[in-house]
């Protein structure tokens, strides 16, 4: 079995890195039971070095009254001419004007608890655009398209298989002045996995009993910080155990067609952390697609999704932090935008799994472009 | 490429004759008077150490110079160091790692560098701030343990903490400042009397003891081996002048003057205002250094998250870091570079300030160590990896100075190592968990 | 060679036989030290000194300071260290490493580990509490008895330290610091005796031949047990020097001397000096570096200790211990989230033998490439005790950019081969390194260079091979590989130099080691066991 699943993923095995030879050494002669161990169940293991969401960008029509503005932007606004010049003059009274910036009650903090404040609005970006959206059958596309449209429940089961999954955060985001080309969301884009607070590991593999020669593709958090190179990136070959914790093990049904890898729709949850951050993000009908480079073994590619809005509330608007505050409302001044606008925002545009009592939407599609390097996967759960 | 190249010649050199190093030399039988400034007056002058300080880094591609060694060249946000450069080394690429615990905005990275260990809540200082350790070795025999001074009018702009709640504050008022120091209880160096220290003669019996060996070994030994016990004895009679000189009364401090008070000046975080405290306050430093008050000082420019500000304009600096968009056609986030660059200003102008005073044969940079460092690389994604750091002085001819040294990714504790040793401090070893290290910067020891 | 040139001198003339009547104390010296010849002088390693303070002082005590760099000589640091002299920068480390330890000792929080009696301060020249102390750890630091002068000047710093206004463990602080600074602690100083079977000639003492045999299978200073022996003349009897050489190979502790051995041979001191482009190979942090001189170390171990294996399978061997970090050099997974996995390479593998480990690849190889010639160099020297010229001073090397347009080593050292002033000497090397080409400047593993495939096809001596289990097997095969052994342990051990005793010991040690099916503790046990590697020279620089 395994040596017909290595001649499936012959890119993968023999040329996609030498993690592929050491595998198929490893079924001549190892004796030692370390290395079937760690093989034989995840012969081709990637470590994930990059993800990132899909932002491409604001065109010059795209925000037509302007870019959002953070609590500090709106604050100075609201005043008269005349006494904005101390707070211009010295930050420390704007930044005490607008105390509280952690709130002790989260029921008080608009970012903890948004739905409890009235919408302050938000600019999103309405007009059909041209970007990168993934195809029902594993392609990408870049067709303009008008905002997607929340389906009715009945409508979304039937039509799920055969959707595009849009980007939909992008124009919730777009006319956010962090989410810009060369921001600050992009400049924190892999810092989280540099610092070791978010390690998350592919593997491709597993049983590989199906007909149409379809394999498992594992997504995984771990635990383990990655280890960084003199270049300042992680380094390749790493041995790295999953999380122990089954929540955090993903399974999907893949298909390796010329070098590319697609997945069929799968459910998501891996931890999400940064700096401070302690959240998971959840995506539904996640979708994957990754091109293997045979020459240097690294897959790279896309990943969408619908992201469930309530660990999106808790990750990205009110950003539990490890000591148990909300960081929400100083990264919303910082990049610009408010809690309360982005949370309405973000229903206003969710287009997937709608509830089927209420009819709202429940999530909202999302892209991220992601890209792995060879890794050994550790401690993987038996394959079904 | 072709610059990394090992001259193959020099390479099979290099392992067919090892390096001749310590191999017994003809001894000249003579007193070895060091020929650098440490003993030329008489007296030993005082070695000191100090830290300076700015706030959010610097940007990585205008700041990190290319090549290694003495012949780099000077990057934009380096340029106003490039009067230094000979007195100055550059080192990047050294990182605080944190070992999975989180990455606390702005204070990690200063704190790592300060203690070699990630903290685990912001400004936790586990174990004291190198400044502090070397206060406690070396401090003892001055007025003052220590002094601190900030220039944006907050004291508690420190980083000099014994624990996380000790904190040696700063002074921020160049008038406060100078009354601290040559108000009352200024006692001029050149009528002090002296009191010699009973440990230094309790060393001077040691080597008496090791020096009666000498007589017996060296009609043992043969003519090669006699070379090298000539050597070895040299070295011990050399210690003993050391100790000879240092039992004397010390020799009055020529550079030690009275300055005249200073007046009042406004507090801010504009960066001129910013920029005349530090001044006022620096030149008082300085002069109390020259006096002796003090062996070891802090200086910070401006705080960790810096709120530097242009004058008429909102946004300070750490705000531009993350806010303003990087530049497509420079690459780079022009305001914030801007700032860096008047940091480096700043940090050339103390260093300006510490050669005004001549001490010896040299300055009084030349019997310093200054160790300047940032909480970040990169502040936009309060990056601490390839933390900004300069090592300024040649602490008395210990300090190799001029070169650049990358870290390659080795933690930033190797640093705060290299520190302790050359100040004198018995330290094998410093920093925790992947921070602890063994391994001094030694391209910078002399 | 000339009688003259290591005539065993008649050391009477120097030697003023001591009468010291009755012992005293039993632990000052009773013979003639004072006086005593001395031959040879080897400056203690870093290695040395730290193992040195752990035996005597234990692991507890810290040591504090800077070390002058070790001297490599004829290839080995031990050969070096019997020419390495005392800077003035290295004395004032040293000082205050005395300093140091000695204020640990007695300071007021380990002071009764190590001064059980309670020293009196008002007869300081003469508490036997204060002799006691001082006469143990003399005894242990110089490895041997104080002499009565050296015992009286310590005391007297003690006394003197009291008028200063100290107190009286301050005292014994410093006279401790005192023997510590000294040269006969900071120097193994090798002294002779008269051989009292044969007038007129002359013996290494018990005391030298015992720190010796510590320093050569230990690599640090001999325990109480064999000082015992030394001073019971047991050494200088063929029984009782066997009895030690077997209690010492029998010792966990060999192994920190066989570390040191091997450290030693393979140069992995200059490993910090090692410095990669880091673009080039990201994963040679100092972590990893660290980690590949240990995984070879322990492959030594292993295999020469644990398993008492053939020294030549080393060349062949499959198996190494293996860690998380190296897993990402070699490539390979390892399970063991901590520590160590042992990973065998198989078959197919191109990697196997001593030769193919990181730790000699990266140390041998250049910034930013694979050096064929520097570990050609390495394998003539180290393996196979062969001297290669440096190139001559006139060799033009400007065309080198040229070269760097070829795609693979091979055709960029073409030059070493065609031009005749270059081929003398390349051809003895770079064949040798064109078959571990297969591994990169930190010896990870590439079948390509520059998009090229690489040909790993070479050649030693005559015998024509492929790859680095090609090169492995070669060597573990060619009759100089185990001969270099017992040379380069011979000279590590601190052997005779001249040729009349050094030739025939050899040449025993060969045979005897090629008997024993080459295993490394039968060779130990041979070197110290025999008889002439405790014979005297005293060459005519000895100058009375």
């Amino acid at each position: 079995m395994r040596r017909g699943h290595c001649e499936v993923l012959s890119r993968l095995c023999l040329r996609g890195g030498i993690a592929g030879l050491v595998f198929v050494g490893s079924l001549a002669a190892q004796a030692a039971g370390i290395v079937d161990a760690g093989l034989a169940s995840e012969p081709g293991g990637y470590l994930v070095t990059e993800f990132r969401l899909v932002t491409p960008g604001a065109g010059p029509e795209d925000c037509p009254d302007g870019f959002n503005e953070g609590y500090s932007q709106q604050f100075l606004a609201g005043l008269p001419p005349a006494e904005r010049e101390p707070y211009e003059k010295d930050p420390r009274l704007l930044q005490q004007a607008l105390a509280p910036w952690y709130y002790d009650d989260p029921a008080e903090d608009p970012c903890a608890s948004p739905a409890a404040f009235p919408d302050p609005g938000m600019r999103t970006i309405e007009r059909p655009l041209t970007m990168t959206r993934f195809e029902p059958d594993g392609s990408l596309s870049t067709r303009e398209l008008p905002p997607s449209q929340c389906p009715t429940p009945e409508a979304f089961a039937t039509q799920v298989e055969q959707r595009t999954i849009d980007n939909q955060y992008w124009r919730v985001m777009g006319c956010v002045r962090g989410y810009q080309a060369n921001g600050l969301a992009a400049s924190f884009a892999d810092s989280a996995i540099l610092d070791g607070s978010m390690t998350i590991l592919l593997s491709v593999g597993g049983a590989a009993s199906a007909d149409d020669g379809a394999i498992d593709v594992w997504m995984y958090s771990s635990h383990q910080p990655v280890t960084v190179g003199t270049d300042g990136k992680p380094l390749p070959f790493a041995s790295l155990p999953v999380s122990a914790e089954s929540r955090y093990h993903n399974v999907a049904r893949g298909h390796l067609r010329d070098g590319v890898l697609t997945t069929d729709r799968f459910n998501l949850r891996i931890i999400q952390a940064a700096q401070r951050l302690d959240s998971e993000l959840y995506l539904r009908d996640a979708r994957l697609r990754l091109e293997l480079d045979s020459e240097t073994g690294v897959a790279s590619g896309f990943l969408a999704g619908y992201w469930d809005l309530d660990s999106l509330a808790h990750a990205a608007i009110r950003i539990q932090d490890r000591t148990g505050l909300s960081s929400g409302k100083p990264a919303a001044d910082a990049h610009g935008y408010t809690c309360p606008g982005k949370y309405y925002a973000v229903h206003r545009l969710a287009d997937g799994h709608p509830d089927p009592e209420s009819g709202h939407c429940s999530s909202i599609s999302v892209l991220y472009s992601v890209r792995a390097v060879p890794a050994f996967v550790l401690d993987a759960p038996k394959p079904m | 490429m072709t610059a990394k190249r090992f001259s193959r010649r020099a390479v099979l050199r290099g392992m067919l004759q090892g390096s001749a190093i310590s191999v017994a030399l003809p001894v000249l039988d003579v007193f070895l008077n060091d020929s650098g400034t440490a003993l030329a007056a008489g007296g030993p002058l005082p070695l000191r150490f100090g830290t300076w300080f700015w706030g959010c880094g610097m940007t990585p591609e205008r700041w990190n110079p290319v090549a290694q060694g003495p012949d780099y060249a000077i990057t934009p946000e380096l340029e106003a160091l490039a009067p230094h450069r000979r007195q100055l080394n550059i080192l990047s690429g050294f990182n605080v790692n944190l070992d999975g615990r989180p990455n606390q905005v702005h204070s990690s990275g200063v704190v790592g560098t300060l203690t070699g260990n990630a903290p685990l809540v912001p400004d936790e200082f586990a174990s004291p701030s190198l400044d502090v350790l070397v206060a406690d070795a070396v401090g003892a025999g001055t007025r003052f343990r220590s002094l601190e001074i900030a220039a944006c009018g907050d004291p508690r702009h420190s980083y000099s903490r014994r624990s996380t709640s000790v904190i040696n504050v700063a002074e921020v008022s160049p008038v406060a400042f100078y009354q601290r120091i040559f108000g009352s209880g200024f006692q001029d160096p050149n009528a002090a009397s002296y009191t010699p220290d009973p440990a230094l003669m309790m060393r001077q019996s040691v080597l008496s003891a090791v020096k009666d060996d000498r007589q017996r070994l060296m009609r043992a030994v043969g003519s090669r081996d006699r070379a090298r016990l000539d050597q070895y004895f040299t070295a011990v009679r050399q210690s003993e002048q050391q100790l000879d000189i240092m039992l004397r009364k010390p020799e009055p401090l020529a550079s030690c003057a009275m300055p005249g008070a200073p007046v009042e000046i406004a507090q801010g975080t504009e960066i001129e205002t910013a920029e005349a405290n530090h001044r006022a306050l620096a030149q008082l430093l300085a002069l109390a250094l020259a006096c002796n008050q003090t062996k070891v000082f802090n200086v910070v420019f401006s705080p960790g998250a810096s709120r530097l500000r242009r004058a008429g304009s909102s946004a300070d600096h750490h705000q531009l870091t993350h806010e303003e968009p990087v530049d497509t056609a420079l690459g780079y986030q022009p305001q914030s570079t801007w700032f860096v660059e008047r940091s480096m200003a700043a940090f050339s102008e103390f260093l300006d300030i510490l050669k005004s005073v001549p001490e010896g044969d040299g300055t009084l940079l030349d019997n310093s160590l200054v160790l300047a460092h940032s909480e970040t690389s990169l502040a936009k994604t309060h990056d601490v990896t390839g933390i900004p750091l300069m090592l300024a002085g040649q602490a008395g001819g210990r300090v190799r100075t001029g070169l650049h040294v990358k870290g390659n990714g080795d933690p930033v504790s190797r640093v705060g190592l290299t520190v302790q040793q050359v100040m004198g401090l018995p330290v094998d070893r410093w920093g925790t968990r992947s921070m602890e290290t063994q391994r001094p910067v030694s391209e910078v020891l002399a | 060679m000339p009688e003259a040139r290591y005539r065993r001198v008649v050391l009477l003339l120097c030697l003023v036989v001591w009468a010291a009547g009755a012992h005293a104390s039993g632990q000052v010296s009773q013979q003639a030290q004072e006086t005593d010849a001395v031959v040879a002088m080897y400056r203690l390693t870093q290695t040395q000194y730290r193992q040195s303070i752990a035996d005597i002082f234990g692991d507890g005590v810290r040591i504090y300071g800077r070390f002058e760099p070790d001297y490599r000589r004829d290839h080995l640091l031990a050969t070096g260290s019997a020419w390495a002299s005392v800077s003035p920068s290295g004395f004032e480390q040293y000082e205050r490493m005395a300093r140091g330890i000695a204020e640990q000792v007695l300071g007021a929080e380990q002071r009764a580990r190590f001064l059980a009696c309670e020293p009196d301060a008002a007869n300081a020249r003469t508490d036997t509490c204060i002799q006691g102390f001082l006469a143990g750890y003399g005894e242990k630091l110089f490895r041997r008895p104080l002499t009565a002068d050296e015992l009286a000047s310590r005391l007297e710093v003690v006394a003197q330290v009291l008028e200063i206004g100290g107190d009286v463990h301050e005292g014994i602080q410093y006279a401790l610091a005192s023997l510590l600074a000294s040269p006969e602690f900071l120097f193994r100083i090798e002294a002779v005796e008269p051989e009292p079977q044969r007038p007129g000639e002359t013996r290494l003492t018990g005391y030298s031949k015992a720190a010796r045999l510590s320093f050569f299978l230990w690599n640090t200073t001999p325990d109480t047990q064999l000082l015992a022996a030394a001073e019971r003349g047991e050494l200088h009897d063929p029984a009782g020097m066997r009895r030690q050489v077997k209690r010492l190979l029998a010792s966990p502790r060999l192994e920190t001397g066989m570390r040191s051995l091997f450290a030693d041979m393979l140069r992995f001191d200059t490993f910090p000096e090692v410095s990669k482009d880091a673009a080039l190979y990201p994963v040679l942090t100092s972590e990893v570096a660290q980690a590949m001189q240990e995984q070879t170390l322990q492959t030594l171990m292993q295999h020469l200790l644990v398993e008492n294996a053939d020294y030549r399978e080393l060349f062949t061997r499959e198996s190494m211990p293996m860690d998380r970090r190296l897993g990402m050099v070699y490539a390979v997974p390892v399970t063991a989230p901590e520590g160590w996995d042992s990973y065998r390479f198989n078959e197919a593998s191109a990697r196997g033998g001593l030769l193919s480990q990181a730790s000699l690849l990266s140390l041998h190889a250049h910034a930013g490439s694979s050096s064929p010639t520097l570990r050609g160099l390495f394998v003539r020297e180290t393996f196979l005790c062969q001297t290669v010229p440096p190139p001559p001073a006139d060799v033009d090397f400007t065309l080198e950019e040229g070269f760097a347009v070829e795609a693979t080593a091979r055709e960029r050292l073409t030059r070493h081969r065609s031009e005749p002033v270059c081929a003398g000497c390349h051809h003895l090397m770079d064949p040798i390194g064109l078959t571990l080409e297969q591994f990169d400047g930190v010896g990870m593993y590439r079948t390509r260079e520059n998009g090229h495939l690489i040909d790993v096809s070479g050649e030693l001596d005559g015998r024509q091979f492929s790859g680095a289990k090609g090169l492995g097997q070669a060597l573990s095969e060619h009759p100089r590989v185990p001969e270099c052994l017992v040379n380069t342990v011979y000279r590590y051990a601190g052997g005779p130099q001249d040729d009349t005793v050094q030739g025939p010991l050899l040449q025993t040690l060969n045979a005897q080691f090629a008997d024993s099916g080459y295993r490394l503790r039968d060779l130990l046990r041979q070197i110290a066991t025999s008889d002439d590697f405790y014979s005297v020279s005293v060459s005519d620089d000895w100058a009375i």
